[in-house]
């Protein structure tokens, strides 16, 4: 800071406030003559170059003075008295200025640099920290042509005038840069000099790339298109080429060459697509291989420098020909199914954001809280650009794939667009209510689409992949038989369960007080787990089991209140279901990306997760223990159905891991990822159907209940899941909730800081004015604390 | 044929109204000859009689001004004589709710027909018996040409039905079959399953332009169809049943053009032998309420060839005169079967006996080429395989081949591949038609033919060269142009065939046979205006500003 700004703010030497004309109110001092307070004292700063007599207001034993400086001055006072005398003291006293500071700036982001997929939110968190005050903040970014700001509303709650900490959601959508794209962002703040006007400071710059695997992979299937173009190039090259003319011949090989290279280049940008399928790769790469087999042979035929006889080509070129007519064909069909299959993963989209906006709607209806409107508009603006996106894939569609397979109502922007504006119109005019119902009717219609389109891709399979898709009609029938047959057990486990629970709740009802004390102990135990739990580490999936979590347990202790015991003891398995569920799925996270940023809050949360469970086994002890043993007091009829169902889980779960065995098989020859995700899917199933078998044979009918139907749900998860990953699609490509910084909510400023900051103070005392540092360490002190 | 008279319940609307005036009081219930008088204002609106419905309002507007029922009447007549706006006026302050919810259908279809054609612009067909709406733009290409040949449906078919129209009858082209959900009763999908692309309802004929659809679709005789549909209605008072509506429509659907003609397709002659033979023919009542509603594509059409056998056969018996008293007698109250019954002096069952007797004797059907289903375009990127399905498992490849080099002008390399589709699935239509029209595009291109021997794809078999790369064209085309009047792509391959030739009469009979069915393609359009012009044809002006425009 080169200017240097001083206010007469105290008489004593010391520091000035900078830039802000203060009053000061001096104690009156004796002066030399003349009576203190009779008339006006004013000030005589130094030097006498810029001297200036200041009208001071008397306030009883104050003086008050108003100046501004901007360096070190002196003053003395001059009193007239009443009589017109004039007095004026002889020495002069000091006034020293304070350096006015730009604002400190710290920005902290969830990661640096960061990743993050366009369509969402990014929390980030600020301090800012001035010497005298803060009067504005913005959040900068630069993407290549993009600039853009945002301003921040500094909460006045969380900090003082020179004094801000808070957090700010950033939505990417705001900034224009395409997938791969780098973006700058640093955040601004003003201070409120409003002297010589404010100073900037900056925080440093943070980075992040904006990806999108969708979009990305879109960027690789334009390279996809260029290489088939490329090849039925080469094809229609050959097709006419006469044989013996050796330069044709000589650049076809080269650019033969080239498609190979590139084939290889193009099976690389797949790897590791999420959206790609296993067997277009496998595809690509056996393609490779046989084109450049038959590359080297025809380059062999004729040594360098000969002439080749009449005819030596011919057996080579059919070979060549017959092989880049099916890998055009190849190359087409697989573009034509990743397109249809583009189409269906903005179709995804769009699902995901109706249901987000609906639960805001909802919320909103519940809530009224203005902050959800803001929301609500976000998520309708995704809206537009998703059937924007599903406009711009059809048009990019050939007109013989959408003209075969694409039912007219399967693509539909601009009657889901329509049907938006609608529901758009009446958020606007406040009939909430109205809206609601428009955009059930809305995702009502979409969902016809997607279940048009689905078919659609179906068709495109069955007819260019028939072996796939026939592999995938065969699992997916099986799969809906033995879904069906499940669905059967858990219904009459449920009967049978409903018998037991009636009779069970006449014995429990003397029971109830006890019980109701016992239980409540274990739930607030649980429940204190479950709040100490860091929520930064869970995974969306393990986020919604924490939920139902928490709801079976309020279940449980309202079903103990009601004396039904039975009942209570099924919510307290499916609490402890959902816990070993995120375990799993906590495991699962960890080892998929032991290295990821949130590795350190996930294993914290399966930590806590692992504390929880056992208490969650004690209450269902417990409540076991509260209730009569089934087999006193189930019918003989019903101990025998027990039993028979038994027998009937028993053979389904056979059935289970037949089906599994035979998808393992299957494997590569399923279309996408269905192989692997079925197998998941259906291991979970199996696990349920062992546990219900394992209660049956226990005599357990609340057990086998929760068993069975869980069973039949992770089949039905099963079959969805296996649709939808036919076609790569990925899960949770739409989060409602931002990406948020880990242990943000605890923030305070980081020690990095208040050592950089120390740093800082060093550096400045060494570079202060003479006769400052005191002042300098007493600020530095003061923003440190 | 891929239009329709209106479908199923004729018009909802007044059907309702009479309902609700039969059971719920009103103002208009209260004086019961005004009642009775609603009622029968709607029964002539329904009757499409508006001259009637017109006099009986003005009364009505007298002693019942203001009541919801009259106001609906107004506004229906209003919509019937194509003043929408003044329709929707109408109905200001009457609830939707109003007579039984009718006034909510009529204000919506109303202004869902104005939001479609408030900015259309108007000509009148040459003679004056047409008004031809429709977006400013590339309809007014074929405005023209609509207006002459509905002039000439006015005449011919007038005369043969006894009714020629003083009024002009209003014509609305439009630009997209969502717009034709618009402005009727069909849903989009209804449109695109049915292959419904123009109707006759609500008192003027609406019609999908061809320019909706990837190859077209025989468009003018369509307008001649849907016009026969609104005489029938008039003559008979909309008496007349779907079956003989329908199998009058397709017989004078080319009257405009050629004189009275029986002249089934290879299909629709497969269809009927197949169907006698089986004892399958789809019945009279089961046509009814609509062809549409029959289970399948083929029923459909096996359906429309039965009833227009049965026209021809009754023309054929009892001629024009015959059949004017079948229409009035209808118009009179007595059933279509018995009306017919009488004008041939026989039973029903005598009829429909002598009728099979008759089709028994038809001589055997040709192997039918696939029907062929029109197809709108879904803003893709344009392809040359639209339609390849119809190519057999074996020949497919190639010829897929065959279309995507096409696309990119590797025209030698695509005649190889086509020629190996051909050699290997024998005669493919599709195939023969998309390498005869990339032969005659290498014949007219002045770039060397592919060359004689065997090029380095092997065994191939090689196209051929210089001038009989034109003679094969035209040996590939004319066959399937014969076998399918509205296959418009093969036409207008024949057409630039015969203009290569400078064979100028045979070049316009194929390109006459394109604008028929494909008016937007400059190919068609531009060829007439050479070929017009070779020969002085006055038309040539006509053709080349279409030309033109289409160019552009």
């Amino acid at each position: 800071m080169s200017k240097k700004r001083k206010h007469a703010k105290r008489p004593q030497p010391g520091p000035a406030t900078a830039g802000k004309p203060a009053a000061g109110k001096p104690a009156a001092g004796k002066p030399s003559a003349g009576k203190p307070g009779s008339e006006p004292a004013e000030p005589e700063p130094e030097p006498d170059n810029a001297r200036q007599r200041i009208a001071v207001q008397l306030d009883g034993d104050q003086i008050t003075a108003k100046l501004t400086l901007d360096r070190p001055a002196r003053y003395r006072f001059a009193i007239t008295s009443p009589s017109g005398d004039r007095a004026i003291e002889s020495a002069s006293r000091a006034l020293e200025v304070e350096p006015d500071q730009a604002p400190a700036v710290q920005l902290l982001a969830p990661a640096e640099p960061l990743d993050v997929t366009n369509l969402r939110r990014v929390e980030l968190a600020y301090v800012i920290e001035d010497d005298f005050g803060i009067s504005a903040a913005e959040l900068v970014w630069e993407a290549g042509k993009d600039k853009g700001k945002k301003a921040i509303v500094l909460d006045p709650s969380h900090g003082h005038g020179s004094r801000a900490q808070g957090k700010v959601l950033w939505d990417i959508a705001e900034v224009q840069v395409p997938s791969g794209g780098s973006v700058r962002y640093w955040l601004e703040a003003k201070d409120n000099n409003s002297v010589d006007g404010a100073n900037v400071g900056k925080s440093r710059e943070l980075h992040l790339k904006v990806t999108s695997p969708r979009e990305r992979h879109e960027e690789t299937l334009g390279r996809h298109q260029e290489l088939a173009e490329k090849v039925l190039k080469q094809l229609g090259g050959r097709l006419t080429m006469p044989p013996d003319d050796a330069a044709a011949r000589e650049e076809a090989g080269r650019a033969l060459r080239e498609v190979i290279v590139e084939l290889g280049s193009l099976g690389g940008a797949y790897e590791k697509d999420p959206h790609a399928s296993d067997a277009m790769r496998k595809a690509l790469a056996q393609m490779r291989d046989r084109l450049d087999r038959i590359a080297t042979l025809e380059q062999k035929l004729v040594p360098k420098g000969k002439t080749a006889l009449k005819g030596a080509y011919t057996a080579t070129d059919a070979k060549l020909v017959g092989e880049l007519e099916d890998d055009t064909i190849i190359l087409a069909d697989w573009l034509d199914r990743e397109r249809l299959e583009g189409v269906m993963d903005v179709s995804d989209e769009i699902a995901a954001h109706q249901k987000r906006l609906a639960d805001l709607l909802a919320q909103y209806q519940q809530t009224k809280d203005p902050r959800l409107l803001e929301e609500i508009e976000r998520e309708m603006k995704a809206l537009d650009r998703s059937f924007a996106e599903l406009e711009k894939h059809r048009r990019g569609m050939p007109e013989d794939v959408l003209d075969q397979y694409v039912n007219r109502d399967a693509v539909q922007a601009a009657e889901g667009t329509s049907c938006l504006d609608e529901v758009r119109r009446l958020v606007r005019a406040g009939q909430l209510a109205q809206a609601q119902q428009k955009l059930e009717a809305c995702r009502a219609q979409h969902d016809k689409n997607a279940s048009n389109l689905e078919g659609s891709l179906a068709a495109l399979r069955g007819d260019k992949f028939s072996d796939e898709q026939r592999k995938l009609d065969e699992v997916m029938n099986e799969l809906s038989d033995l879904a069906k047959d499940q669905d059967d057990i858990a219904a009459e486990a449920n009967r049978i369960f409903e018998e037991y629970a009636a009779k069970a709740d006449e014995v429990a009802k003397e029971h109830r007080r006890e019980a109701s004390k016992k239980v409540s102990v274990l739930v607030d135990k649980l429940r204190r787990r479950l709040k100490d739990m860091d929520e930064s580490g869970l995974t969306p999936f393990a986020k919604e089991e924490l939920d139902i979590v928490e709801r079976r347990l309020a279940d449980v202790e309202s079903m103990v209140s009601d004396g039904d015991l039975a009942e209570a003891t099924g919510m307290a398995r499916q609490a402890k279901q959902s816990l070993d569920t995120m375990a799993g799925e906590l495991e699962a996270a960890l080892e998929d990306d032991p290295k990821s940023k949130w590795a350190d809050a996930t294993q914290d949360a399966l930590d806590a997760v692992g504390k929880a469970r056992p208490i969650a086994k004690e209450l269902i002890d417990e409540l076991q223990a509260l209730l009569p043993r089934p087999e006193q007091i189930m019918s003989p009829q019903d101990l025998r159905a027990l039993d028979r169902l038994r027998r009937r889980q028993t053979m389904n779960r056979d059935r289970a891991k037949r089906l599994s065995e035979r998808t393992k098989q299957l494997g590569g020859e399923l279309p996408g990822d269905t192989g692997a995700e079925l197998g998941k899917k259906l291991g979970g199933a199996i696990k349920h159907m062992e546990s219900s078998d394992e209660r049956a044979r226990a005599k357990d009918p609340s057990g086998t209940r929760e068993g069975t139907r869980a069973a039949a749900d992770a089949l039905a998860k099963a079959r969805d899941r296996a649709r939808s990953a036919a076609r790569q699609a990925q899960e949770g490509t739409v989060a409602d909730e931002p990406i948020r910084i880990p242990g943000a909510d605890e923030y305070r400023a980081p020690e990095r800081f208040r050592e950089d900051l120390l740093e800082a103070m060093k550096k400045k005392g060494q570079q202060g004015p003479d006769g400052y540092d005191d002042q300098i360490k007493r600020y530095y002190e003061e923003l440190i604390k | 044929m891929r239009s329709g008279r209106a479908t199923g319940p004729r018009l909802p609307l007044v059907l309702g109204a009479l309902a609700l005036l039969a059971a719920a009081p009103s103002e208009a219930k209260r004086d019961r000859t005004v009642s009775g008088d609603v009622i029968k204002a709607a029964r002539f609106l329904q009757a499409a009689r508006l001259d009637d419905a017109r006099l009986l309002l003005a009364d009505l507007e007298k002693r019942a001004p203001g009541t919801p029922e009259v106001k609906w009447l107004a506004a229906e007549l209003a919509f019937q004589s194509g003043d929408y706006a003044g329709a929707i006026k109408q109905l200001e302050n009457v609830p939707d709710t109003a007579v039984d919810g009718m006034v909510g259908q009529a204000r919506k279809l109303a202004s869902s027909t104005l939001a479609v054609t408030a900015a259309f612009v108007e000509a009148k067909s040459p003679k004056g018996h047409f008004l031809i709406r429709h977006a400013p733009g590339p309809d007014a290409a074929i405005a023209g040409l609509a207006g002459e040949v509905l002039d000439a449906a006015w005449e011919a078919i007038g005369a043969d039905l006894g009714l020629r129209p003083a009024d002009a009858i209003r014509v609305e082209l439009v630009g997209a079959p969502a717009d034709l959900a618009k402005l009727s009763p069909l849903t989009e999908a209804d449109i695109e399953t049915t292959g419904t692309i123009a109707l006759s309802k609500y008192n003027k004929l609406m019609v999908v332009s061809p320019r909706a659809t990837i190859f077209g679709y025989p468009w003018m005789d369509t307008l001649a169809h849907e016009y026969t549909h609104l005489l029938v209605s008039r003559l008979s008072h909309d008496t007349v049943p779907v079956w003989l509506q329908e199998g009058l429509a397709r017989f004078e659907q080319t009257r405009w053009r050629t004189a009275p003609e029986l002249r089934l397709s290879a299909t629709e002659q497969a269809l009927l032998a197949a169907a006698l033979k089986k004892g399958r023919l789809i019945t009279f009542d089961e046509m009814h309420p609509s062809m549409a509603k029959l289970p399948s594509q083929d029923a459909a059409a096996l359906a429309y060839a039965e009833v227009y056998t049965l026209v021809a056969w009754l023309h054929g018996k009892i001629g024009y005169k015959g059949i004017r008293d079948v229409l009035l007698a209808q118009q009179g109250g007595k059933s279509a079967r018995r009306a017919v019954g009488e004008a041939l002096n026989l039973s029903w069952a005598f009829v429909e006996k002598a009728w099979h007797t008759h089709l028994r004797a038809q001589p055997a059907a040709v192997p039918p080429r696939a029907g062929k289903p029109i197809r709108f375009g879904k803003g893709g990127v344009e392809s040359e395989n639209v339609g390849l399905e119809q190519v057999g498992a074996r020949a497919r490849k190639h010829a897929r081949l065959g279309g995507m080099l096409r696309a990119r002008r590797m025209l030698e390399a695509a005649v190889i591949e086509y020629e190996k589709a051909l050699t290997i699935g024998g005669p493919e239509p599709f195939v023969a038609a998309k390498l005869a029209r990339t032969l005659v595009e290498i014949g007219t291109s002045g770039a060397a033919p592919p060359p004689p021997p065997p090029p380095a794809g092997g065994a191939a078999p090689a196209a051929p060269a210089g001038k009989t790369v034109i003679a094969r064209a035209i040996e590939l085309a004319t066959p399937l142009a014969a076998a399918d009047p509205h296959d418009a792509a093969v036409a207008v391959t024949l057409g630039l065939a015969r203009t290569a030739r400078q064979e100028w009469p045979q070049a316009i009979a194929a390109f006459e046979q394109a604008l028929r069915v494909s008016p937007f393609d400059p190919a068609t359009r531009c060829g007439l205006a050479e070929a017009y012009g070779k020969i002085s044809d006055p038309r040539a002006a006509r053709e080349r500003a279409a030309c033109d425009q289409l160019k552009h």
